[in-house]
């Protein structure tokens, strides 16, 4: 199921999008490592391969870290994370703004960044680039 | 879980809008808030006002030049921002910097801090009613930035540290400069207290008021002051030293209140810590190089991550390498974005008027939360 790599100088889980949900909350309510928050939610577009969403955890009471990925493929939704840590919601909102990738579950998914009309996702790479001058 | 609430536009009531040019917003955020009388039923956020597309602009720029704005986030913090890229890319490519620079890092870091609490400080005395607490604070940060022109040639975007130690040397004033300045706080210290502390009408609007419980703080990602006043130890200068930091004693402020006079008493507390670790640090300045030179072209590849401690919380710092000349992902975990949204559970269920104080207290940075 999942493979333990070290990106970021931390431990890294890589999950199947379907498992996204059932990790962390596994993560979340194991007792012995009880990672209770939710450092930053992040992603990366990988291109080809989809969009890569991270979640960076931390149990307050150890320190211990953990970064678990996984690879969103154009036009699937994962589930929203909103319910195990609040502080999701504006992660979510701006993974959703600036990649497209959709949270289900998730209460109130809305453009933070961008204006609520504004088509395209910036961050993706085949959005375009910044010119030069 | 709690439950989230959202406002029904089709709901007999009241709906305000504040911001986003509101001054006690302290930039462009904009609120939306249904009122049921003087008491907030439910409030959203609204932001974007002042987003550059700082990590899209990143994706296009050199590793020299990316941290030249994150100057530009969190611009109170501007040392320690430049500090958080500067150590990330260390880190990746193995450069070891000189004790020398190290220790000018974490004095310029933790003046930034007190110029930053002192802000803090007077603004807070300014949304609340009290003018004069703002030329009381100004007093000291204005000693404090001309020390900075006098060194890095900034006030506000500083750009003094970079990757491989700091852009120049001392001024040869540079020493006795910030002993006044410790000076001068020291001798005004009372006058914090007899101004605002003390002072009845404001213990009044910040006791119990706000109140953020410790398991709340953590499941929003809250750091800095907002948790450390909710009980909760997140000081990154504490669980992983960086620079200097392990070098010298301080103190990590912990308070368990949570509510807007605890958010309060930490920052000010903290004052006292920074120039307690300002006052260690002047006197074992090493000689040496300030900087080492080595050409910085390329990052090998792989994911590299640095967090460093700003005076509004945790700053993280991740850039993805692909090999060339520029990062193929840059990715800032900012203190306000995650404080932000403690706004929500705070002010839902208070009044309108303790809205400005505990935005106040929970101190926001709008361009550090847009990006």
């Amino acid at each position: 199921m999942s493979e333990t790599t070290s990106a970021y100088g931390i431990k890294t889980w890589s999950v199947d999008s379907t498992e996204w949900k059932t990790t962390l909350m596994s993560r979340f309510k194991d007792k012995e490592v009880r990672m209770n928050m939710l450092v930053c939610l992040w992603a990366v577009d990988r291109k080809e391969a989809g969009v890569e969403v991270c979640a960076h955890l931390r149990s307050v009471k150890t320190g211990d870290q953990l970064v678990v990925k996984t690879l969103v493929s154009d036009g699937v939704a994962i589930p929203s994370v909103f319910d195990i840590w609040e502080g999701a919601e504006l992660y979510e909102d701006e993974i959703y703004d600036l990649f497209g990738v959709k949270f289900t579950g998730h209460p109130f998914l809305r453009r933070i960044m961008m204006e609520e009309d504004f088509s395209g996702h910036p961050l993706l790479k085949s959005y375009g680039k910044v010119s030069q001058d | 879980m709690e439950k989230y609430l959202k406002i029904e536009d089709d709901k007999e009531g009241f709906i305000i809008n504040i911001g986003p040019q509101h001054p006690s917003t302290h930039g462009v955020l904009r609120l939306r808030a249904q009122l049921d009388g003087e008491k907030v039923v439910a409030m959203e956020p609204y932001l974007g006002y002042i987003h550059r597309g700082i990590e899209k602009i990143s994706e296009n720029l050199s590793y020299k030049q990316i941290g030249y704005l994150t100057s530009r986030m969190d611009y109170l913090s501007a040392h320690m921002n430049n500090q958080a890229v500067a150590l990330c890319i260390e880190k990746a490519i193995g450069l070891e910097i000189p004790d020398r620079a190290k220790v000018i890092r974490t004095i310029m870091a933790e003046l930034q801090r007190i110029a930053s609490h002192l802000l803090w400080w007077g603004s807070l005395g300014l949304d609340l009613g009290a003018v004069s607490p703002f030329f009381y604070a100004f007093r000291e940060r204005e000693m404090i930035l001309e020390i900075f022109e006098e060194t890095g040639g900034n006030r506000l975007t500083m750009n003094y540290i970079i990757p491989g130690g700091v852009m120049c040397d001392l001024h040869p004033e540079f020493v006795p400069k910030v002993k006044e300045v410790i000076r001068m706080l020291k001798l005004h210290e009372h006058e914090y207290g007899e101004l605002l502390t003390g002072n009845p009408i404001l213990r009044h609007r910040l006791k119990g008021v706000g109140v953020l419980s410790s398991r709340r703080a953590i499941a929003l990602g809250c750091t800095g002051p907002v948790a450390r006043a909710s009980g909760v130890p997140c000081d990154v200068r504490k669980t992983a030293p960086y620079d200097a930091y392990d070098r010298v004693s301080f103190e990590e402020i912990i308070l368990t209140g949570g509510d807007c006079m605890a958010r309060y008493a930490v920052r000010l507390a903290e004052l006292k810590e920074s120039i307690s670790i300002v006052e260690q640090l002047l006197d074992m300045i090493p000689e040496g190089n300030f900087r080492v030179k080595k050409p910085l072209i390329k990052l090998p590849e792989g994911e590299y991550y640095q967090r460093v401690e700003t005076a509004r919380g945790e700053l993280g710092v991740y850039i993805v390498a692909d090999g060339t000349a520029k990062p193929y992902r840059v990715k800032y975990r900012t203190p306000n974005f995650a404080n932000l949204m403690a706004l929500k559970p705070l002010v839902e269920g208070s009044k309108v008027g303790d809205l400005v104080a505990i935005m106040s207290t929970l101190d926001l940075i709008i361009p550090d939360i847009d990006r």
